[in-house]
């Protein structure tokens, strides 16, 4: 089997989902690369495995861990990591990303990407997460920032500033989410544009964009980083600001709710490129960006 | 850091996961920025995904059972059951692990008394889906090595095999419903028995005779063919020794025959 390690800076892609699987490895789309959620490849054998070892052996992949608990102050699940390490040994992806978010507490899974208190504390620990993870599976994890409904008072680091010193201190990258930014900056009120401006643009490896929905409880309008449509124009604005600040990243388009046609899907990943392109032209950088 | 810090931050763990798994809406419990209405808007979508997600697992692993008692009970059993078995394993996919066993003792569910058996063969059909890949052996291998001697073969069966008995009509249940077949059903009365596997890419599920599943049990407990046989004949005299070695080879689910 070949496993394909590399992943262009312009290169677009999709979260891959099971309906379009035989789709996906057809080729009639011009995608570059495809992600996959790690967990729902852990079984030991089976239908899902059998259809990653083939996708991967014409497109580079992107593993996407979401049950870590990497912002938890439980210790990581020992079993989980090894399940996660030998996902990475057996499909050698492109892309290894994992979560500054917490799942569990007290040993219940809650399963969901919940906000930790981004303190000094926290900062520690999840540096000590981080280190066990890239250690384990000898290789740089890309952490993803999350999407919040919520702000804690105990909060004294800044979103940003907490993802650039956990990659500074640990070497590892960053999956820049834009859509969760444009969510947490609404919901919680804080500036979008000065979020994308502040992250160290070196340490991102890879971008997220997403569509999400607005939802009201009570009378309280709330964006919900829901994953079920096409990406809204604000963040494909926010994108095209943090690529010509920082030159085309791998780009990828996740869609996990009311999941559409693939063709839809494809496309949804195509104007991203168009927008990745045309923020790299605007300042001049398409040739040194070949 | 201030011990006031790390209290705070300890409250938001502890506090904010008791809020999402409480029954009923208990506050936040953890101290956040914001107004009281824009902070329970936010608690109801955190409260709301934790919830519709586990809901989605249970409905992609017992679609049979959510078609059976329709989607209002099935939501209620599912949040019932979310409160009973509070989900333990990042490994989301075996959340419903406990939900046959719930369903078992589920007094609103008593009037459908198959339910938990049907939930059993939807259990036994993920366990296939993900189990270890393996070669069967060809139905000419196994029925050369058996040649050689009936009673001293001894088999190695694809680690993706479960075998599943019901007092109930389970597996007619179940692949009426697991086919979305409409139209009246008519059960045989009494208990069925079937073999779940995944040989190849497809999972199978095979209904069996008593005789048959009692020769395939024993098998599987690493019994030679010859007392497998014989117990199966202990409890069902009638039954063909060929028809039971018969289904046995072609079923596609022995990785190995030996001689022992």
């Amino acid at each position: 089997m070949t496993a394909i390690f590399k992943i262009a800076p312009q290169s677009v892609g999709v979260g891959l989902k099971a309906p379009h699987y035989r789709l996906a490895l057809e080729g009639a789309h011009n995608l570059d690369f495809f992600e996959v959620h790690a967990e729902n490849f852990m079984g030991a054998g089976g239908p899902p495995l059998r259809w990653l070892a083939a996708v991967q052996e014409q497109y580079p992949i992107s593993i996407h861990g979401v049950c870590l608990s990497v912002g938890g102050r439980d210790e990581l699940d020992a079993d989980h990591l090894d399940r996660f390490a030998t996902l990475v040994e057996r499909t050698a992806p492109a892309l290894v990303s994992e979560h500054l978010a917490w799942s569990a507490d007290g040993g219940v899974f809650l399963n969901d990407l919940l906000p930790p208190p981004l303190t000094k504390a926290t900062l520690l620990r999840t540096c000590t997460h981080v280190d066990q993870i890239q250690s384990r599976i000898g290789r740089k994890i890309l952490i993803e920032n999350p999407s919040s409904y919520l702000d804690w008072m105990c909060n004294d680091i800044s979103e940003p500033d907490f993802l650039n010193e956990l990659a500074a201190r640990t070497g590892c990258g960053l999956l820049l989410d834009i859509n969760n930014i444009f969510v947490s900056a609404s919901n919680i009120g804080f500036s979008a544009e000065d979020y994308v401006d502040a992250v160290n643009a070196g340490a991102v490896c890879e971008i997220h964009l997403a569509g999400h929905v607005i939802d009201t409880y009570g009378n309280v309008a709330i964006r919900v980083d829901n994953h079920g449509g096409r990406v809204c124009d604000e963040v494909g604005v926010l994108f095209e600001r943090f690529i010509r600040r920082a030159g085309p990243r791998p780009a990828l388009v996740e869609w996990d709710t009311d999941i559409p046609c693939f063709e839809t899907l494809a496309a949804e990943a195509e104007m991203a490129r168009d927008r990745m392109s045309g923020s790299i032209c605007k300042e001049g950088l398409c040739h040194a960006s070949r | 850091m201030h011990p006031d810090e790390r209290e705070a931050a300890a409250r938001v763990y502890a506090g904010f996961s008791r809020a999402l798994l409480s029954v009923s809406q208990v506050g936040v419990l953890a101290p956040v920025n914001g107004v009281d209405a824009k902070v329970e808007a936010g608690l109801a979508v955190y409260r709301n995904n934790v919830r519709s997600a586990y809901l989605r697992v249970l409905g992609e692993t017992f679609p049979v059972v959510a078609r059976l008692v329709g989607d209002g009970f099935f939501r209620y059993a599912a949040h019932e059951y979310f409160h009973a078995y509070p989900p333990h394993t990042p490994l989301v996919a075996r959340y419903g692990d406990n939900f046959p066993d719930f369903l078992e003792g589920f007094e609103p569910a008593s009037g459908l008394p198959y339910l938990a058996d049907v939930a059993r063969i939807e259990s036994a059909w993920l366990e296939a889906y993900h189990a270890p890949e393996a070669e069967a052996s060809s139905a000419e291998e196994i029925s050369g090595c058996i040649s050689q001697s009936p009673d001293k073969a001894k088999f190695v069966f694809h680690p993706s095999l479960r075998l599943l008995s019901s007092v109930h009509p389970a597996y007619t249940i179940w692949r009426h419903n697991h086919e979305k077949r409409d139209g009246t059903l008519n059960p045989p009365a009494g208990g069925e028995r079937v073999l779940i596997a995944r040989p190849e890419a497809e999972v199978i599920a095979l209904p069996l005779d008593v005789a048959e599943y009692l020769a395939l049990q024993a098998l599987v407990a690493g019994a030679r063919l010859g007392g497998a046989i014989e117990s199966a004949l202990d409890e069902r005299p009638s039954a063909s020794v060929a028809d039971i070695v018969n289904r046995i080879v072609t079923a596609g689910v022995i990785v190995s025959a030996t001689l022992s």
